[in-house]
């Protein structure tokens, strides 16, 4: 058997790895490849802990966790679309713009 | 041979992450992340977990990464406009280390009949199927009721003839 303690080791490392994605790869695209990396450390966690305490309820933790990903994702997805097509980047440092500001360009 | 499986499993797993710190390209990065989530898949199934295991390569391997291809193919974002024909470079190490993962899935299946009741505790499906519709009905028809909600924000954000 696997101790808790590795599969947790593995949890964390994957969940610090898409922080820093998301820190730094300040790309709209990254960003959200970094919340999947997340998502994923955090669903080892459930599964290891479920399967430590021979349990189901970390596997349908889990499986909810795959729901609320794809629905965050299908919107994500469409919004990163929408901000490529009326400002042409992907840098979230460009998309300093907010609705009403009517000093126009982004630097 | 199980924690060997395990062990490289997880590297595999860490390694493909991270380099989506480091590549350039958005495709590539995805080719890795495919790998992670795959090496992730076969995480859970040494842990025990069947229908996990299944489920990740499915939904997150099949679909939301189709989704992410999909979108980076649209957004058409390439530095250069026109290359030259030739064979893109940056497929060998999502090549290699999709290969490792294949290897280990044959050695896998090879000897698990001989070693599931000594290494691991699998919750088959069934367990699972008993907790989800037993004592967590309410969360799936939440779940529902979110997945509705999500289609109907992206059917309105990407409607025709927006002002």
């Amino acid at each position: 058997m696997i101790p808790l303690t590795h599969s947790l080791i593995i949890a964390a490392l994957l969940f610090s790895l898409g922080l820093l994605i998301i820190l730094l790869r300040r790309e709209l695209l990254f960003i959200l490849m970094g919340l999947e990396v997340m998502f994923n450390g955090a669903a080892l966690t459930a599964v290891a802990a479920g399967q430590y305490w021979n349990n189901a309820d970390g596997q349908v933790l889990t499986i909810f966790l795959m729901v609320v990903t794809a629905a965050e994702l299908a919107v994500a997805l469409i919004l990163v679309w929408l901000a490529y097509e009326h400002f042409k980047v992907t840098q979230i440092d460009m998309l300093t713009q907010l609705k009403d500001d009517t000093r126009g360009e982004p630097p | 041979m199980y924690e060997v499986i395990f062990y490289l499993t997880a590297a595999i797993a860490v390694l493909a992450a991270g380099a989506i710190l480091k590549v350039s390209h958005p495709v590539h990065a995805a080719l890795y992340l495919v790998i992670s989530l795959l090496a992730l898949a076969l995480i859970f199934f040494l842990l025990g977990a069947p229908l996990l295991a299944a489920l990740q390569v499915m939904i997150y391997a099949g679909a939301i990464m189709v989704l992410f291809l999909f979108l980076i193919m649209v957004m058409n974002l390439r530095s250069e406009r026109n290359q030259s024909l030739s064979l893109p470079s940056g497929w060998k190490g999502p090549a290699i280390l999709a290969l490792i993962l294949w290897l280990e899935l044959m050695l896998l299946l090879n000897r698990y009949p001989a070693e599931e009741t000594n290494e691991m505790t699998a919750i088959e499906p069934k367990a699972v199927g008993h907790a989800l519709f037993g004592p967590y009905l309410v969360l799936v028809e939440a779940a529902a009721v979110l997945l509705l909600a999500a289609l109907v924000a992206a059917l309105y954000l990407s409607r025709k003839g927006r002002s």
